[in-house]
């Protein structure tokens, strides 16, 4: 053969190898991702009976609150040791008419262990529960109100928001002319405002915008699609101080907080500079977010401004939806972490002292954040290798052209995201290694964080817009070791919403977590509180933080497994 | 051998016949190919307007792909106008690929290297778009725009060297650039160098005295030092409006938008920066399309009415309530137009239909009080 040919056919056969040699390695990346042992989350809501559509009763009128809503809440209703869900509901929009036939939806968790392994199932038991229908229904919080030791519930509507009453064992009444915030509501916090004992309610309230009370807007094609909230005035949120027995006093206007007001979609209530006292953060929708720093005599002071925590660092009020705090640098403080608009990015801040430090660009979850619009987020120990990542639901507000091209009738739909915390401040989108479920686009709003299996390991509810509730099993963080706090306080608040668990590692390391139920986006989350331990498998001690009083220590403590943790000592909880 | 071929000018004019035939064939190969790959525009769920933009430019550029006698240099325009609609229209991805076959046939354009990093950035990719402006910048090095959006895709990446080195190729040919300061300052407040940033932000907020941003940065600056006094003014949201990108690329593909909602956008940025003349003629340009436009009426009867044409206001205000009779705010702007009218008996109505709408519109109700107060007066 002729030397030329002889190189030619050389020259082919590395183009050939070099292109099979891609294939492969589209074939194995392709494998990873579809195989579903190497998924992080896989969503067991169908398989475990949990169906549930929020629907927004769009009738293509384009209001608002159709692309608002969407909450849940993770809840232990009949106090049998395992997660119940409750879904608020939408339901349809008119001029002349207000609907209240919007049906919240009951899940019992039914979760049984077969071999050492938990297996899920859900019964709906709303008929049972008496929870009838209301006004269109956005979020929901959830707390032990009258100290009863059962789990109350707040349901936020775009509309009359209700309080339901749990008489024990999920079984529910409203409780009427109590609470009664006719506002648009998202989100809502229950928290010990006062510091005596009784849970108070901050409820998060949006714009103006009403049922006979919509705008017809244009996107920058031109085309006919939802307004933003600059379209309408934002009204002021509300603040109800608990009396006890269930009845309580709207003191907005004398603590203060209806002073200044941008529209709310995400509440979150935490010790922001230390002082013992619960102060509360509001992510505002396009406008400087709030921090309300309690002064102690039933008055709040908003020091956002002059903390850094209303705008980003360049000097920017985004569009503000989900958030949530964690220590995310083990540092002994929290820091926060809020979901914006696409086109936007996602904000970090750090906070040290109760000022916020804005490390979105440093941390890297801002640029990854920029396609997608966030609502429902989390701090999460997703592999319990002992510090905290980030989940991010995302669904957009504005039509996004490639759908509506295709003809899909409700084309905000976008996927979601998972950032694995590296340990060095920075953060590493992961979301194609958690599994194909996860990546699935939805217009996904509440994110609701939680341990539904009891299996050691954070597991994520998402409710999606006119598309089923996802629900993210973890099936992977049981390849570390963990220790679970589920906090109740007898002479105090029983749920010890407030409290602060801190955990001192065998190398000496700190981290501290809230016990809470607030955050993300219109849910109420897991109250328990788990440490990812990593390959560690002891830890030197803990620490409870309570509202008031003397903080309980305890050592020598096994590990994977849940205790529950009340001012007189502490013991095993048994599954 | 070679030393022959060149020598023999037969031989060079037969080279060059060769290489110009090889070239046009191989053009018309690429342009072939490149024509091959773009689809009819599927656009059945959009309005009809942009169904017939974007299927007029799919139209003509097939026209053309098709046309031998078509220079390459008008194929690569017909593929960047229909890149430039699918842009407009938030089709980034198609946009994206229709700039690049156009830069294919016709190299070194930029404005589509521009416009294709905008699709990247509209669709998540900030390196990919910062491939592209450096392109642009390559073609045009002084043009701001693009190395401002070089500046500011680093700085979300976290790029700071890259984004300094950029301000500074900024500042250098435009040293008062409030948007590279701005970053500039920014990036000293990252380094720790409070007190410069804070010359440089209170330079700032001399010259866009109504930014909120610069207020909040200042802030941000001063509290950093431990400084008590660190409470940003809050001005009017309008003036951050100012320090927007000025980006006549843009708003130039903007004007594609064949509907009115294009002059409605428009519209609404001069508004903000205060260039109400501006405004009006792209409100006008869409009543031109749309006699009923909602938003457009409302909004020209609130210019009308700071203008002092009270007359005006209320003519385009009244049309507006014709069309959109529950929308409070433009009931209680056409109030306000009546009261200037003095027509004080018809603002009353009107608040009172505002209250048969929300019957909680406190200000509804305090202006029925005061314009009645004001009638009894005047009698």
């Amino acid at each position: 053969m002729h030397k030329t040919s002889i190189i030619l056919i050389l020259i082919l056969d590395l183009l050939l190898i070099s292109c099979n040699n891609s294939d492969v390695q589209n074939q194995e990346s392709g494998a990873l991702h579809s195989n579903e042992n190497d998924s992080i989350y896989k969503d067991n809501a169908s398989q475990a009976g949990l169906d549930f559509t929020y629907n927004n009763g769009s009738a293509g009128d384009s209001y608002l609150a159709e692309i608002v809503g969407g909450g849940a809440a993770l809840f232990d209703c009949d106090n049998d040791g395992d997660l119940d869900v409750l879904f608020n509901q939408g339901t349809h929009i008119s001029k002349s008419e207000i609907y209240t036939n919007a049906q919240p939806v009951l899940f019992r968790n039914d979760l049984t262990f077969i071999d050492g392994k938990s297996v899920l199932s859900f019964t709906n038991i709303t008929k049972k529960s008496g929870i009838g229908p209301g006004e269109y229904g956005m979020g929901v919080a959830v707390a032990d109100v009258n100290n009863d030791g059962w789990e109350d519930v707040y349901l936020t509507n775009f509309g009359q928001n209700r309080l339901l009453k749990n008489n024990g064992d999920c079984q529910f009444v409203d409780i009427e002319n109590q609470l009664l915030d006719s506002s648009w509501s998202v989100s809502a916090s229950f928290f010990d405002g006062q510091a005596d004992g009784l849970l108070d309610l901050f409820v998060g309230n949006y714009v103006n915008h009403s049922h006979v009370y919509n705008k017809v807007c244009t996107n920058a094609a031109g085309q006919v699609d939802y307004c933003g909230p600059k379209a309408y005035k934002p009204v002021p949120n509300s603040f109800w101080r608990n009396l006890g027995d269930l009845t309580f006093e709207n003191i907005s206007e004398s603590s203060g907080i209806d002073l200044e007001f941008g529209g709310a979609l995400g509440v979150i209530a935490a010790d922001f500079n230390h002082d013992n006292l619960l102060d509360i953060y509001i992510a505002n929708d396009q406008r400087p977010n709030l921090l309300w720093q309690n002064s102690n005599n039933n008055t709040f002071k908003n020091v956002a401004l002059i903390n850094g925590c209303a705008v980003n660092s360049s000097g920017l009020a985004e569009a503000s939806m989900g958030l949530d705090l964690g220590d995310v640098d083990n540092d002994g403080d929290f820091d926060l972490f809020m979901t914006h608009l696409r086109k936007e990015t996602n904000t970090f801040f750090e906070m040290e002292n109760g000022q916020c430090i804005d490390n979105s660009n440093q941390s890297e979850l801002a640029a990854p954040s920029m396609p997608y619009t966030g609502f429902g987020t989390g701090f999460l120990d997703f592999d319990n290798d002992g510090d905290l990542d980030v989940f991010v639901a995302n669904g957009d507000v504005e039509r996004i052209s490639e759908q509506v091209q295709k003809g899909d009738a409700f084309p905000l739909k976008q996927k979601n995201q998972l950032f694995e915390n590296l340990g060095s401040g920075n953060f590493k989108d992961v979301s194609l290694l958690a599994g194909n479920d996860i990546n699935i686009e939805n217009v996904s709003r509440g994110a609701a964080f939680g341990d539904i299996d009891n299996d050691g390991d954070t597991d994520v509810l998402v409710i999606n817009i006119n598309d089923p509730a996802q629900l993210f099993i973890n099936t992977i963080g049981q390849n570390n070791h963990w220790i679970g706090f589920d906090v109740i306080d007898e002479q105090y608040n029983r749920s010890a919403i407030g409290a602060t668990i801190e955990i001192v590692r065998l190398d000496g390391s700190k981290r501290i977590e809230r016990v809470a139920t607030d955050g993300s986006y219109a849910v109420a989350n897991d109250p328990r509180v788990i440490f990812g331990l990593g390959k560690e498998n002891s830890i030197k001690q803990i620490t409870v933080y309570w509202l008031s009083g003397k903080p309980s220590t305890y050592n020598d403590l096994s590990i994977n497994q849940y205790y529950r943790v009340t001012r007189n000592g502490i013991h095993v909880i048994s599954q | 051998m070679v030393y022959m071929l060149f020598h023999n000018k037969k031989s060079m004019v037969l080279i060059g016949l060769i290489l110009f035939v090889t070239s046009c064939t191989n053009d018309a190969d690429v342009i072939n190919q490149l024509c091959k790959k773009v689809g009819q525009p599927s656009v059945k769920n959009f309005d009809t307007l942009t169904q017939k933009s974007l299927n007029q430019a799919y139209t003509k550029l097939m026209n053309s792909c098709q046309n031998s006698q078509v220079s390459k240099t008008k194929v690569a325009y017909n593929f960047a106008n229909l890149a430039k609609l699918y842009l407009v229209n938030d089709l980034n991805v198609t946009a994206y690929q229709l700039f690049q076959s156009a830069l294919e046939i016709h190299p070194n354009h930029f404005a589509w290297h521009y416009l294709s990093g905008i699709a990247q950035e509209r669709m998540g990719n900030l390196d990919g778009a910062i491939i592209q402006y450096n392109l642009a910048h390559k073609i045009k090095p002084q043009n701001i725009p693009t190395l401002i959006r070089i500046a500011e895709s680093y700085k979300i990446l976290n790029n700071n060297e890259k984004t300094r080195k950029t301000v500074r190729k900024i500042l250098t040919l435009d040293p008062k650039n409030a948007i590279a300061s701005l970053l500039k300052s920014q990036l000293l407040i990252e380094e720790g160098q409070y007190s410069e940033a804070e010359i440089l932000l209170k330079q700032l907020i001399k010259k866009y005295p109504k930014a909120n941003k610069l207020n909040y940065v200042l802030a941000n600056a001063l509290r950093l030092q431990g400084r008590t006094d660190a409470i940003a003014k809050v001005v009017n949201s309008a003036g951050d409006q100012a320090l927007l990108l000025n980006d006549p690329l843009l708003e130039d593909l903007q004007k594609l938008v064949t509907g009115a909602g294009g002059y409605l956008v428009l519209a609404n940025k001069a508004r903000k920066s205060g260039d109400l003349s501006v405004a009006k003629t792209h409100l006008l340009a869409a009543i031109k399309i749309e006699p009923e436009n909602v938003s457009a009426l409302h909004n020209l009867g609130y210019i009308s009415g700071v203008e002092g044409n009270h007359k005006a206001a209320m003519d385009y205000l009244k049309k507006a309530l014709e069309n959109s009779p529950t929308n409070i705010d433009i009931a209680s702007d056409y109030a306000t137009a009546l009261v200037s009218m003095k027509k004080y008996q018809e603002a009353i109505d009107t608040y009172k239909s505002i209250l048969l709408i929300n019957p909680n519109d406190n200000e509804a109700k305090t202006r029925i009080i005061k314009i009645e107060k004001f009638i009894k007066s005047q009698n």
